[in-house]
């Protein structure tokens, strides 16, 4: 086979998504900005279909390294970056030069409830989040709101019934998909504005630990599985690009029941008084707003009788 | 710089259809958020969100034809109160109903967006940031400029995009020589 120059080789790269969705999805996508945020199990799974897709520029969010129990889900990880403790946004960054060298990647190794980070993400015209935890998803619809940007929720959700491990599971996941004038993730429920606080100040969870408050531990080790999240990751896929060239009726939330074998697509409407996105919220204030407070209202979280000592 | 325009995809297509329904120039204001930051590679961005759109009623236009607009300077001073009063940017739009194809500035224009765009960021505090930007419509094509605030540089307007279920780009026209 001759050598192909490089403007034939991303011509035939795209041919076959080309002739499904026309050249008009390349165009916006080599444009765009996207931003994913958490590029773990479910993260590099996106972040491999968007260099694969032709995404411009990908802006890759994460605070963590690559361990050993990463490696049987993480796209792009080795042993030796377990080893070495590579920075999972290395290890997708790394994929994507090696899937497509034409993508742009900027990665970040923080969290999106720093604001630094945050503020970061101001440049992405659409948001990825396969985040775990209720601050990450908090800081990630405020910026949605307001920036007016369309941002994409996944979680997924594995774990044993009662019968305990080895017996039958839970397994599915969603797909929430907010629109700039549409609702979002605290309308549809996406994460709980009390555990916000909670988890964002590490003290305060553990005196509510202490004091027999039950707080579920962001940190701890959950299952996993990788052809769970492809199914959740391939969702998120198909929904980002009928976001840029409609493809099918626009989804707001997706739920899977990997058990049951079915797929649920849900309407959502927005809450009118919502206090994430209603009158009293930055919506499309963009800049104006500033950036969200990130430390814990303790005061206003801590029950009297589960103080920390000062 | 870059400058990215934004705004709702229903309130965009509302507003060509009246503003283009006259043989007549027609214009409008867009007020907006802005947003500075730097893109990933570095570069400055200018972003405004349009959050409102007041269309100029053809009874606060002191000259009105289909080659020249002229709007009443006591409507645009409200305008610009409302702007700083509100730390909101400013986009000006205006029609030329009879360009069929692409659409650019005329020179009156460019001289124009000069004079007002250095005017409107002389005016405006410094936080939020505040952009100043125009648009022309022709029938089928749109043209954009904006001033760089750091530099005070008119330059075209890079990107416009239109938020809906779907996030679409309009194809601007050439706008400045």
């Amino acid at each position: 086979m001759p050598e192909l120059v490089l403007s034939e080789l991303t011509e035939l790269r795209y041919d076959r998504q080309v002739r499904a969705f026309g050249p008009e999805l390349q165009d916006r996508l080599a444009r765009l900005t996207i931003a994913v945020v958490g590029v773990g199990g479910v993260g590099s799974l996106v972040v491999q279909g968007l260099a694969c897709l032709g995404a411009g520029r990908l802006l890759l969010v994460d605070p963590d390294t690559v361990e050993p129990s990463n490696l049987n889900r993480l796209v792009g990880a080795t042993p030796a970056d377990a080893a070495h403790g590579t920075a999972k946004v290395d290890v997708a960054a790394r994929a994507v030069a090696a899937i497509n060298p034409a993508t742009a990647v900027s990665p970040v190794r923080g969290s999106v409830t720093e604001a630094g980070t945050w503020s970061r993400l101001r440049a992405a015209e659409v948001i990825v989040g396969a985040v775990d935890g209720h601050p990450a998803r908090w800081a990630l619809n405020r910026l949605a709101v307001q920036y007016a940007r369309c941002y994409l929720d996944i979680g997924v959700d594995l774990r044993p019934t009662d019968e305990g491990v080895g017996g039958r599971l839970e397994a599915g996941g969603h797909l929430a998909v907010l629109r700039p004038h549409g609702p979002c993730l605290l309308c549809l429920s996406g994460y709980d504005p009390g555990q916000v606080g909670v988890e964002l100040d590490p003290a305060l969870a553990a005196a509510r630990r202490t004091a027999g408050y039950r707080v579920d531990d962001p940190d701890a080790a959950t299952p996993s599985v990788v052809f769970l999240n492809q199914v959740l990751a391939g969702h998120a896929l198909a929904e980002l690009v009928n976001l840029l060239s409609p493809w099918r009726p626009p989804v707001a939330y997706l739920l899977v029941d990997l058990v049951g074998s079915t797929t649920s697509v849900l309407a959502a409407e927005r809450n009118a008084d919502c206090p994430a996105c209603g009158p009293c919220s930055p919506r499309a204030l963009s800049d104006a707003a500033g950036a969200p407070e990130f430390r814990a209202p303790v005061t206003a979280l801590l029950p009297a009788d589960a103080a920390p000592e000062a | 710089m870059h400058a990215t325009l934004r705004m709702s995809r229903p309130v965009w297509t509302s507003m060509r259809a009246h503003l283009l329904a006259s043989r007549d120039e027609r214009m409008a204001y867009l007020l907006a958020r802005g947003g500075r930051w730097p893109d990933p590679a570095g570069a400055p961005v200018l972003d405004l969100l349009v959050t409102s759109v007041l269309l100029v009623p053809d009874s606060a236009l002191t000259m009105q034809t289909g080659v020249r607009v002229e709007i009443d300077p006591v409507f645009t001073r409200e305008v610009l109160i409302a702007c700083y009063e509100t730390g909101l940017s400013l986009v000006d739009v205006h029609t030329h109903p009879f360009s069929n194809d692409a659409v650019s500035f005329s020179g009156h224009d460019v001289v124009n967006m000069h004079a007002t765009h250095a005017d409107f960021l002389a005016r405006m505090p410094g936080t939020p940031p505040a952009g100043v930007a125009s648009l022309v419509l022709g029938q089928s094509g749109v043209a954009g400029a904006v001033t760089d605030p750091g530099t005070g540089a008119l330059r075209p307007l890079e990107r416009f995009l239109l938020l809906d279920d779907a996030v679409t780009e309009v194809a601007l026209c050439p706008s400045l020589c």
